[in-house]
C-alpha cells in the first residue's frame, strides 16, 4: 500500500515539477517517494528476472553503464537504467518512478545502474546485486570521501553483496579487495598505455592476481577465454577500458552473439556530455564533462589549439575548488570564458598558471550566452556536472 | 635566489597543496628572484609538507620521522614552513608535545582570525581545536590546497620571513582574490 502511495505521489510530483522546470526535477519526487516507502527501490529492482547489475567506482561509471546497456539491448533485452545525474538514492528512486507501474513493478528484463560509490555502499544491503562492475579508485572528491582508503572500503562493500564481481584489474586498489578473489578482470594490455591512463589512487601494496577476461588494445577487444577479438573504433584509452569493462560484464550475464557485439562496438557514440557534439542556435559546440582531477586532465589532453573559443566552467558541485590546483593547465594559453559558481577560484588557478582569461562570469547562463556569441568555429566547453546541467537546460538540451 | 624544500610533492599534494610553491614562485619572479628546489630541508628558505593519503603517510612514516628535529628548529625560529593536513596532524604533537582534541570529522570552509589576518580555507579533519597555528613564518594548518593564493596577508608574512618583498598583485588579481574570498564566506 505504501509503495502504491509512494509511486502515485511521486509520479504526480514528477509531472508537476517537469511542467515548472522542463528537463529537470528528478530529485524532489525521488526524495518524497523514498520517504513514503523506503523499500520501493529494492523491491522494484528485485522483481527483475535477470537481476541487477551495478556499476560503481570513482570514474567511468556513466560510459561503462552506457556501453553495457547498449550491448544488452542489441540482444533484445529490455534494460532498466538510470542517467548519470541520478546515481544516488533519490535519483534512483526517481528513475524507478518514471518507469514503474503503480504497483512499483518494472517491466524490464534486467537493470544496469550506475551507482555513486558512497551511496552505493550505504544501499548495498538492501539491493539484490547479481553483478557488480567496479571501474577504479581515484584520489577524488576528498572533501566528501576524505581518503581513497574510504572509497576502497565502499567498493569492497558493494562487491561483497554481489553474486559476481567484474573489476578493472589494472587498478591495484581493486585487485586487493576481498571480493577480487573470484572476480573477473578487464584491462589494458600495454604497460605504456596504462601509465597514460588514470592516475589510480596511490597504493604501495602488491598488485593482486585477477583472472583477466577482457583486454582492450588500441585495435581490438580480446575475450581471452573464448579466444575471440572484436575490432575497435578509434577511442582514447580511458574510454577503451570502459568498453572492456562493459564487454567483460556482458559475457558474465549472457552468451552474446558475436555479430551483435561487433555491431555495437563498431558504432560507439559519445556518452551524454562526454565529448558530445551538439548544435546550439546554429553554433556547433563540443561538450566535455569533467568531474575530478583525472577527467579534467584527460579532457585537457584532448584539447588542441583549434578548440577555440574555449570555456571552462566550475559549478557549485565543486565544493572545495582546491583540487583544481592538481590539474596541469600548462598546455592552454588562453581561455575565453571561465564560468560557474566557482569561476573566480578557477580563474585564480589559471592566472597562477600564466593563462590568459578573457572573461569571468559566475552566472552559468550568462557565461553560456556570452560564450555562444564569441566568434570561432570550434566552440568547446569543459564543465563540471552542476554547470553542465544548468547550461544544458538553458540551451534546451536537457534529457 | 631563494630555495624551497617540498617532501615528495608528487604524493603530498592532496587538493593542490603544492600550488603554494607556485604562488611564492610567482611573486618571487616578479621581484626577479628565482625560487629553486632543494633536496636539503635545512638549506631551504621555505619548507612544505603537504597533505597526503593514508597510504602515503604509512609508506613514508619513517622518512617523515627523520625531519622532526629539523622542524623543531624551524618552529622555534619561526622559519617559513607550511605543514598541511595529515602532515600537520602528524608533526604538530611531535614538535610541541601537545596533542589535538578530536571530534567527528568536519568537512567545510572555515575562517579563523590570526596574527596574519583572517585566514580562509577548506578543511576536512577530526581536529577540533586548532585549524591554524602560526609562529612568525611557521604555519601548521588543517586548511589544505593553495591557502597562500587566497590569504594575501599570510602570503606576505611568508614572503617577508623569506626576506622577500610583499606580493605585488595587479588590481585585477586583487579583485579576483576578493571574489574568491567572498565566495568562500558566502558558500
Amino acid at each position: 500500500m505504501r509503495a502504491v502511495l509512494a509511486v502515485l505521489i511521486g509520479k504526480l510530483l514528477r509531472f508537476a515539477v517537469r511542467i515548472i522546470r522542463p528537463g529537470g526535477g528528478s530529485a524532489l519526487p525521488g526524495l518524497v517517494a523514498n520517504r513514503i516507502a523506503p523499500g520501493l527501490l529494492g523491491s522494484a529492482l528485485h522483481s527483475l528476472p535477470m537481476g541487477l547489475v551495478v556499476v560503481s567506482g570513482s570514474a567511468g561509471k556513466s560510459s561503462t553503464t552506457h556501453y553495457l546497456v547498449s550491448l544488452l539491448q542489441v540482444h533484445g533485452l529490455r534494460v532498466f537504467t538510470n542517467n548519470s545525474t541520478a546515481n544516488i538514492r533519490r535519483g534512483l528512486v526517481a528513475s524507478v518512478l518514471k518507469e514503474a507501474s503503480l504497483l512499483g513493478r518494472l517491466d524490464y528484463d534486467i537493470a544496469v545502474l550506475e551507482l555513486d560509490e558512497g551511496h552505493g555502499a550505504k544501499m548495498a544491503d538492501e539491493l539484490d546485486v547479481s553483478l557488480a562492475l567496479l571501474t577504479n579508485v581515484l584520489s577524488d572528491q576528498l572533501d566528501r570521501f576524505n581518503d581513497p582508503a574510504d572509497v576502497i572500503l565502499m567498493l569492497e562493500k558493494i562487491g561483497s553483496v554481489a553474486s559476481k564481481v567484474v573489476l578493472n584489474a589494472d587498478d591495484k586498489n581493486l585487485t586487493q579487495l576481498n571480493c577480487a578473489k573470484n572476480a573477473v578482470g578487464f584491462g589494458i594490455l600495454d604497460e605504456n598505455e596504462r601509465s597514460g591512463l588514470f592516475e589510480y589512487a596511490l597504493n604501495f601494496g602488491e598488485h593482486g592476481a585477477v583472472n583477466m577476461s577482457v583486454i582492450a588494445t588500441p585495435q581490438e577487444v580480446r575475450i581471452t577465454a573464448q579466444g575471440l577479438s572484436f575490432d575497435f573504433p578509434d577511442l582514447p584509452a580511458y574510454q577503451r577500458i570502459n568498453v572492456a569493462g562493459a564487454v567483460a560484464a556482458l559475457y558474465e550475464i549472457i552468451s552474446p552473439d558475436e555479430a551483435l557485439v561487433q555491431q555495437v562496438l563498431s558504432n560507439l557514440k559519445p556518452v551524454f556530455a562526454r565529448n558530445e557534439p551538439v548544435v546550439v542556435k546554429g553554433v556547433p559546440v563540443q561538450l566535455k564533462l569533467v568531474q575530478n582531477p583525472s577527467s579534467f586532465q584527460l579532457n585537457l589532453g584532448d584539447i588542441q589549439p583549434s578548440n577555440t573559443p574555449l570555456m571552462l566552467m566550475a559549478g557549485s558541485d565543486i565544493h572545495d575548488p582546491s583540487w583544481l590546483w592538481t590539474v596541469d593547465f600548462s598546455k592552454l594559453e588562453k581561455v575565453e570564458v571561465v564560468g560557474g559558481r566557482n569561476a573566480a577560484a578557477l580563474a585564480l588557478r589559471l592566472m597562477f598558471a600564466g593563462i590568459e582569461v578573457q572573461r569571468i562570469e559566475a552566472d552559468p547562463l550568462k557565461a553560456a550566452d556570452a560564450f555562444l556569441n564569441l566568434p570561432g568555429s570550434n566552440h568547446t566547453i569543459l564543465f563540471s556536472a552542476d554547470a553542465m546541467r544548468r547550461v544544458r537546460r538553458h540551451w534546451g538540451l536537457a534529457k | 635566489m631563494k630555495s624551497y624544500f617540498s617532501f615528495k610533492p608528487e604524493h603530498f599534494n592532496n587538493n593542490g597543496d603544492q600550488g603554494n610553491i607556485d604562488v611564492i614562485g610567482h611573486f618571487a619572479d616578479l621581484q626577479n628572484v628565482d625560487l629553486v628546489k632543494t633536496d636539503v630541508l635545512e638549506n631551504a628558505d621555505f619548507v612544505l609538507f603537504g597533505d597526503a593519503s593514508q597510504a602515503a603517510m604509512k609508506h613514508y612514516e619513517d622518512d617523515l620521522g627523520d625531519f622532526v628535529e629539523s622542524l623543531k628548529l624551524r618552529l622555534e625560529n619561526g622559519l617559513p614552513t607550511l605543514l598541511v593536513g595529515s602532515c600537520f596532524e602528524l608533526f604538530w604533537p611531535l614538535l610541541t608535545g601537545v596533542g589535538f582534541e578530536r571530534s567527528a570529522r568536519v568537512s567545510e570552509f572555515r575562517s579563523v582570525s590570526s596574527e596574519a589576518g583572517v585566514i580562509l580555507g577548506y578543511r576536512n579533519s577530526t581536529v577540533s581545536n586548532d585549524d591554524f597555528i602560526i609562529n612568525r613564518g611557521f604555519v601548521g594548518t588543517t586548511f589544505f590546497g593553495p591557502v597562500l593564493s587566497i590569504n594575501p596577508e599570510l602570503l606576505n608574512r611568508i614572503l617577508l620571513e623569506m626576506k622577500l618583498e610583499p606580493a605585488r598583485w595587479t588590481g585585477q588579481e586583487q579583485a579576483l582574490v576578493e571574489r574568491v574570498r567572498s565566495d568562500f564566506t558566502d558558500g
